[in-house]
């Protein structure tokens, strides 16, 4: 079978600058021709069909602690023991256990509590700009946003909200393709995060609370608990997995709104499409554009052969825009009713699906709920700024906003 | 067709609930309860986008009860 690197397929590099919209246009096209493309370190399914197909196929996995190899973490440093306890990253027998354990303490009742605290968080944010009647939505909105929430979540201290800032400023650079030049400000961050778990595990053990951490310590299955390593392995997933996503998907929702003033006008009118608003911008503008996966076996695509060891990026962000799927799919319509059968993929799916899906449901829902309600108008007020080439999460650096207050 | 819960996989996810509120709700505690076991064919369609779709492949259909 022919290999789909020896393949006359469209190429897509990560590096190439390309807009949001040039982007989704070349994704478009490529698709009319096939299911796959080029990507810069492996084959990308780009259909919706395929994609949803492979995030269920056990002849794939997660992308393992490879990703951490090729960027420069070294093996046995604090920073690759926390990543070797990170969901995404684990399979099999360990990742079935921990999942089982986390996702005790994370299910829909429980983040749906955080509503209201979720609420007041944007409300102060907003509340320190609206008069101004203009900002730049990423610093002033978007990244102070998620942090609080989280710490509410887990149950970390309103006080250490700053530290907990900083540490996860420092912990996502794990993340880059080139962490390992980072590695001097990773590791302390993560020394200074894990001492201050630490004692935080020690006191909620004393006098446990109703939050994450309280029930993490609790859960316990057929004799089977947490450690406490993998308390703090936890706890640093959280940061790392619910920080740079939320943020830049809060971006992503407002300045999609701020390029349809309909559909803003419409979602102010109809407080009750607010949910719904909120799933089609998670899907018209993702925050994560591929779902990394590796190939245990040879796998076929389109008559084309994916060779066993490549890294497969499914891109969420072109299959959510595949009209063969999903019809009218390049119209941003926040009435849609998808039909019966069609997945949304910017969460995943497959074991690996976000664990925090239903949480960033929450803290979307309640910034669109409360910007709607104070801005009469929305539009951009300059170019925004993509985040730089090669970034994992897709979004903005800065992104200029104006409004006008509602009556 | 009747719906198989495997309990040792389910964890409340809840994309079923999204995919089928008639058929899938959570309780209380987020527990997954299957309010109709046995779902006609009406529901079909959506039986089986809930157990397509469920992340942890903790549902399936049995086709051949009494």
């Amino acid at each position: 079978m022919k290999s789909y690197a020896e393949a006359d397929l469209p190429e897509f590099s990560p590096f190439s600058g390309d807009t949001q919209v040039v982007f989704r246009e070349k994704l478009r096209a490529a698709r009319a021709a096939g299911s796959l493309a080029n990507g810069a370190i492996g084959p990308l399914v780009i259909r919706h069909e395929a994609v949803t197909q492979l995030l269920h196929d056990k002849r794939l996995r997660g992308p393992g602690m490879d990703l951490a190899r090729m960027s420069g973490i070294p093996e046995g440093s604090r920073t690759w023991r926390r990543q070797q306890n990170i969901l995404l990253f684990m399979e099999g027998e360990d990742h079935h256990r921990l999942r089982r354990l986390v996702s005790k303490a994370f299910t829909p009742r429980a983040v749906e509590g955080l509503r209201p605290y979720t609420r007041s968080v944007i409300r102060k944010l907003l509340g320190a700009v609206f008069e101004a009647g203009r900002c730049d939505a990423v610093p002033a909105l978007c990244n102070p946003f998620p942090i609080p929430v989280i710490c509410a979540l887990v149950g970390i201290e309103p006080d250490r909200i700053d530290d907990m800032s900083r540490w996860a400023g420092s912990i996502l650079l794990a993340l880059r393709f080139d962490a390992g030049s980072f590695l001097a400000e990773i590791e302390q961050a993560q020394a200074e995060l894990d001492q201050y778990i630490d004692g935080l595990i020690e006191a909620r053990r004393n006098t446990p609370r109703d939050d994450l951490l309280s029930r993490l310590i609790a859960v316990e299955e057929a004799g089977d608990r947490l450690s406490r390593v993998e308390l703090q392995a936890v706890v640093a997933m959280m940061l790392v997995a619910g920080t740079d996503t939320t943020r830049n998907q809060l971006g992503n929702m407002i300045h999609t709104f701020a390029e349809h003033p309909n559909e803003w006008a419409m979602v102010r009118a109809r407080p009750d499409l607010v949910h719904n608003a909120v799933e089609e911008a998670i899907r018209w503008e993702p925050a994560t554009q591929a779902i990394p996966r590796f190939a245990l076996e040879d796998v076929e695509v389109d008559g084309l052969l994916i060779p066993k060891g490549s890294f497969v990026g499914l891109m969420s962000l072109s299959a959510n825009h595949d009209e063969s799927t999903l019809p009218g799919a390049d119209r941003f319509d926040i009435t849609r009713e998808s039909p019966n059968g069609w997945q949304l993929l910017t969460f995943g799916g497959g074991i690996h699906y976000c664990l925090g899906a239903n949480l960033a449901r929450v803290e979307l829902t309640e910034a669109l709920a409360e910007l709607s309600s104070r801005f009469a108008t929305l539009r951009l007020d300059g170019d925004p700024v993509p985040n730089p080439p090669g970034s994992v999460i897709m979004g903005y650096k800065s992104l200029p906003i104006a409004w006008t207050g509602a009556a | 067709m009747k719906i198989v819960v495997d309990r040792d996989l389910c964890e409340s996810n809840g994309l079923c609930v999204d995919a089928c509120s008639d058929v899938f709700r959570l309780d209380d505690e987020d527990r997954l309860v299957v309010v109709i076991e046995r779902p006609g064919d009406a529901l079909r369609a959506q039986v089986e986008h809930a157990v397509r779709i469920c992340p942890r492949q903790a549902l399936s259909i049995e086709e051949h009860d009494s």
